[in-house]
């Protein structure tokens, strides 16, 4: 399957599965209509939408992709694949905003929930579209800018209304004021947790490699952590900070309390530490003992084998660490909201509780979304960072 | 001039360097050579301060090295070593420009001094220039540790090993070039290694070493024909004598040839030089005095000037050229089954012979048993 095939032999076979998927989700419920924000819901698929053309449209772009993915390797076949599958979700979310419209047209409390069918079409967009871009012969910044084509559509209808009608929309309508805020506490948590596992795990993975001795126990201590649940170390958190809190009113009044931000910090910071701190540790470990020893003998001072060798090899390795922990406390983050430490997490607790599986939709959507756009940040940064011999060579 | 006086290195209890004294003149290659554990490692890393002395000192120019800060000690230092050390974040020209970088040289002359060192060890600058360790063969990639070491001009360099860790093949081609460059650049070498051929070609004195104490040093002639006891004699093996051929070149040994063209040979038949002596060999070479095959001697022949018909021959498969070693002047003789080796220029031009006697000649004087 490498871009190099250029024989018109086997199917490329990522976009036939995803083709193969998307036309088999075609005959399940593309959503559900609900009275209300509790009602069961009656499944309705794509061709009973209403929409004729956009489910034409989107059926004869799955027959495309299928058609597609038996052609040959080359840059053109490639691209006719990536906007196949851009207009695949760009359709599919339109299509699924006038269908919405149209159910709930006169329904005061009506609204639209996305069933099976339409995540799965949505899924085999997403398949067909990074497939193909992953082994594009392109401009890093031209795939990132094409991977985000989906998301600026798919704002441009939310902004303009387009999509009201979709429950988790009206859920978020509902809590326009504090989705904000829980946005901002989602996102300073998880960035606070990063940045102290960051300033304690970069010295403490760095000291680890220094001190043969304090490399097993810093590294059974940090996996330690990493075994207990998450629940159940926010949990160990309340009762030793409430007793801290009651015992020293200094404490309490800096905000310290069983519950909210201080526990949640804390088993946050605790399970951003290990990637970051492996990542310092491996970052020095994998600068040869030969390197260090040339350094030296041609004369380097300490300070210019820091800037000439250890800090240009050792940081691209390190922000990786921070990016993995990154990814991981957004999602964490999500958690903390059991001990009232707020977030999006907020959102999806409260939706578990009273039976609204929409409002579990509106907090997990904006949690991936966070985790991905993250993660492709850092991402280019660490690429930008990486000295370019260390790009594709082994150290 | 690089020169140990008293020199200690302690580990504990245990002595690494032991009360070694030992110089080194101006722009020759002294080679360090014994079994692991010696202290031949342990003395080269003294010079640059990689180490310091227990006791003793080491002298560069008459300074002691221990007044030197180590930094700027090791900038005028070349420093090789068998694994390398490419820096794997720089390309070639960033690695080989390093040390110039540190000594503040602008960026112009550090450009002009990479293409003029890649030129030297025989990489081309454009092809290279912007490569990374990692696309780099073995033997390339240790050019380019050379390179780098040379890249401040120092007057002292120090090896470790450094072509250890080639292939046989690439080695000797290494040593070879190092060779060549050490005929034109005159550095003082310090040179550590546990190959006593690569000791033997590259050295113009050898230190044998042996727990931490130099057992012998002298130059490598004088070593093979007299180890100084039971130790190095055995460290120079039963081939000593054919080992220390290869310290003797062949334009030294070289004799008149006995040639005759092609011709001359076709015409007057199996007595084709007609001078009334037989010479033990007889080269035959074309219009263009090339060599292209040989008689030798017919004692069966009812004419003692008799030679037997005309053997054709390749030059490059039994001749050698001026600079080679008589070692492998004598693996041509006995190669090809004859009583001396043509020697022979880069057109197989003869210029002339070396004698199997003459070897001989010369392995009985040199040898003492």
């Amino acid at each position: 399957m490498s871009s190099s095939d250029n024989g018109r032999g086997a199917p490329e076979k990522t976009t036939l599965f995803a083709a193969v998927l998307g036309a088999a989700a075609l005959f399940r419920p593309l959503y559900a209509f609900k009275e209300n924000r509790v009602a069961l819901g009656d499944p309705v698929t794509l061709f009973a939408a209403g929409v004729p053309w956009g489910a034409a449209f989107i059926a004869a772009l799955l027959v495309a992709a299928a058609l597609l993915a038996f052609g040959a390797q080359r840059p053109p076949i490639r691209w006719a694949k990536i906007v196949t599958g851009l207009a695949l979700v760009i359709a599919l979310v339109a299509t699924l905003g006038v269908a919405g419209r149209l159910a709930v047209h006169g329904e005061e409390f009506g609204r639209v929930t996305p069933s099976s069918g339409f995540w799965l079409v949505l899924l085999a967009g997403f398949i067909i579209v990074q497939g193909s871009l992953r082994g594009a012969d392109a401009p890093e910044a031209l795939k990132v800018l094409v991977g985000l084509v989906p998301f600026v559509v798919v704002v441009g209808l939310l902004l303009t209304g387009r999509l009201d009608s979709l429950a988790p929309v009206q859920e978020y309508y509902n809590r326009e004021s504090r989705f904000a805020s829980e946005l901002g506490a989602h996102v300073r948590l998880a960035g606070a947790a990063v940045s102290g596992a960051t300033v304690l795990g970069v010295p403490l993975g760095v000291f680890a490699y220094r001190r043969r001795k304090a490399e097993r126990p810093v590294f059974a201590l940090i996996n330690g952590i990493q075994t207990i649940p998450s629940l159940a170390l926010f949990g160990l958190m309340i009762a030793p900070l409430a007793f801290l809190s009651r015992e020293f009113p200094v404490l309490r009044s800096l905000g310290i309390r069983g519950i909210g931000n201080a526990p949640a910090l804390i088993a946050l910071t605790l399970y951003a530490l290990l990637p970051i701190v492996r990542n310092a540790y491996t970052s020095l470990a994998v600068i040869r003992g030969s390197v260090v020893d040339a350094g030296k003998g041609m004369g380097m001072s300490r300070g210019q084998m820091l800037r000439y060798i250890e800090i240009p090899i050792a940081v691209p390795i390190i922000l990786s660490g921070i990016r993995v922990s990154t990814v991981q406390a957004v999602g964490n983050t999500a958690v903390a909201a059991l001990i009232g430490a707020g977030g999006l997490g907020a959102f999806v607790f409260q939706g578990l509780g009273q039976g609204a599986p929409d409002l579990v939709v509106m907090g997990v959507i904006p949690i991936v979304l966070l985790s991905v756009f993250v993660d492709r940040g850092l991402a280019i940064v660490i690429r930008v960072l990486t000295p370019k011999g260390l790009k594709e060579a082994p150290l | 001039m690089i020169e140990f006086r008293d020199v200690v290195k302690r580990y504990g209890e245990q002595l690494a360097v032991d009360h070694v004294s030992f110089s080194i003149p101006e722009g020759e290659v002294c080679v360090l050579i014994g079994p692991s554990g010696c202290g031949k490692t342990t003395s080269l890393k003294l010079v640059n301060r990689m180490l310091e002395p227990s006791g003793g000192e080491i002298l560069l120019n008459e300074r002691s090295v221990a007044s030197i800060s180590p930094d700027e000690l090791r900038r005028g230092i070349g420093y090789v070593i068998q694994s390398v050390g490419l820096f794997p974040h720089m390309n070639v020209a960033e690695n080989v420009g390093i040390v110039p970088r540190l000594l503040k040289w602008e960026r112009a002359r550090r450009e002009r001094r990479t293409d003029e060192l890649l030129d030297l060890i025989g990489l081309e600058p454009q092809l290279y220039r912007e490569k990374y360790p990692a696309q780099l063969s073995g033997g390339e990639a240790q050019r380019i540790g050379v390179a780098r070491a040379l890249a401040a001009d120092p007057p002292v360099l120090l090896m470790d090993e450094p072509f250890g860790a080639v292939d046989p093949l690439n080695r000797e081609v290494l040593q070879l070039e190092f060779a060549a460059l050490q005929r034109k650049l005159q550095k003082t070498v310090v040179f550590v290694t546990h190959d006593l051929d690569e000791a033997i070609r590259l050295g113009d004195t050898i230190v044998i070493m042996k727990d931490g104490s130099i057992v012998q040093h002298g130059v490598p002639e004088d070593i093979l024909a007299n180890p100084a006891d039971e130790f190095v004699r055995r460290f120079v093996g039963t081939d000593r004598a054919l080992k220390r051929l290869a310290c003797f070149e062949v334009s030294e040994y070289m004799q008149t040839a006995n040639t005759v063209t092609r011709h001359e040979a076709e015409q007057r038949g199996r007595e084709p030089n007609g001078d009334g002596r037989i010479h033990p060999v007889l080269w035959v070479t074309d219009d263009d005095n090339a060599l292209v095959g040989m008689l030798e001697p017919d004692p069966d022949h009812a004419s003692r000037l008799a030679y037997r018909p005309y053997v054709a021959l390749h030059p490059e498969e039994v001749g050698v050229q001026p600079p080679s070693s008589l070692r492998e002047a004598l693996s041509r003789i006995l190669g090809q089954g004859l009583r001396a080796a043509p020697v022979v220029d880069e057109r197989g031009t003869v210029l002339g012979e070396v004698r199997l006697s003459d070897i001989e000649e010369l392995n009985q004087k040199g040898i003492v048993r």
